[in-house]
């Protein structure tokens, strides 16, 4: 099944993800948009290889694996909030086993937390521009 | 409970997706990197899908091409750049299907990646290749049609909201759905599509035109119009 990937939008209106991917280099950005789009075609998403779910109280949370210029990009995002849709929420990288920054799946719950309540005000769609 | 689509919403998306790769692909740095990514990530994600889809290992898939089963890991990782072509022609051999390079328009390249599904990645073997058969004659076979921007605002229009048994359609945002041979006949009979046949042809002047297929994954239409310069049906390969 086809999926849509939303961005999170700040409580200012702003799309975080867009502006964490427009700080990026350009190659970077295209390798995390082109994933994007590939992921939205697959059936299912369980391959652990392109994204895992995360465990214990994170465990509404999946990461999606991409790596470039040998860091370990791992955008934070949950299934929801409507059928078929995925929100980014938080970009994270993987550095020794460990989210950074310190507090990303936190935040990326507290986020959630908040696009459940408003979604048409917390989320837009993926902007790949 | 059933998820209700929300054609609206659906179309702010898939109305500006388009236009913002367009857009990115104005940047040479990014447009260089669109292709090479859809290189990479394109053949990585295939050679993983379909020897999935066959239900081999990586060793198997080793075994087949004659490489290394790191190697195999290695060109699945869509992180991974440096497969040579050589290697991919072994891969294709192994996974007994057809390669295709070619030097396309941007054009192509975007809407394809605007609509990349698993029938993409999952690609039949030559023995499963049912776009091998005959060519289709009188009877309507499965058919997918993609439409852009402007043309899904009008399908999101005339579509029902709620799946019909006898259609069988998805939709990727606003970007696309897949008909089944009734919603076909459905579009040529004005049933149950006629809100959308008659849109299209108020618009276009033109009747919608959709080209039978023999398998969801060989071919797909893509209907590229819009308003300004008028509908032209293309057929493209995927």
């Amino acid at each position: 099944m086809p999926w849509n990937f939303l961005d999170y939008v700040d409580p200012g209106g702003q799309n975080a993800i867009k502006l964490w991917l427009d700080s990026l280099p350009t190659k970077v950005k295209a390798r995390i948009n082109t994933r994007l789009q590939h992921l939205a075609g697959l059936d299912v998403l369980s391959d652990t290889r392109y994204t895992e779910k995360l465990s214990g109280k994170y465990s509404n949370l999946i990461e999606i694996k991409i790596e470039a210029n040998n860091v370990q990009y791992r955008p934070l995002a949950f299934y929801g909030p409507e059928r078929w849709q995925i929100t980014i929420l938080f970009p994270a990288e993987e550095r020794s086993d460990r989210f950074e920054p310190p507090g990303a799946c936190d935040t990326a719950l507290r986020r959630r937390i908040e696009v459940q309540a408003e979604p048409e005000k917390r989320t837009c769609a993926h902007d790949y521009s | 409970m059933k998820y209700k689509r929300n054609p609206k919403r659906e179309h702010a998306h898939m109305t500006t997706a388009r236009e913002q790769i367009v857009s990115s692909l104005g940047d040479k740095e990014y447009r260089d990197a669109f292709v090479s990514e859809h290189i990479s990530q394109g053949t990585a994600f295939q050679i993983r899908t379909t020897r999935k889809e066959r239900g081999w290992s990586q060793a198997e898939l080793a075994r087949r091409a004659e490489m290394k089963q790191a190697r195999i890991s290695e060109l699945e990782n869509p992180d991974y750049e440096c497969a040579t072509l050589s290697t991919l022609k072994r891969l294709a051999s192994a996974l007994d299907v057809a390669l295709s390079v070619r030097f396309v328009p941007f054009s192509k390249l975007v809407d394809y990646s605007l609509g990349i599904s698993q029938t993409d990645l999952a690609v039949p073997n030559f023995d499963n290749d049912a776009g091998l058969e005959a060519a289709p004659s009188a009877t309507w076979n499965n058919v997918q049609v993609v439409f852009n921007d402007y043309l899904s605002d009008l399908a999101h229009t005339a579509l029902p909201s709620e799946a019909h048994p006898d259609v069988r359609y998805t939709t990727r945002g606003d970007l696309s759905f897949t008909t089944s041979p009734t919603v076909i006949a459905g579009m040529a009979s004005k049933q149950p599509l006629e809100s959308f046949a008659d849109l299209w042809t108020k618009e276009f002047g033109t009747k919608p035109n959709v080209v039978p297929m023999t398998s969801w994954t060989t071919k797909r239409t893509v209907l590229t119009s819009d308003p300004l310069s008028g509908g032209i049906p293309e057929e493209v390969a995927s």
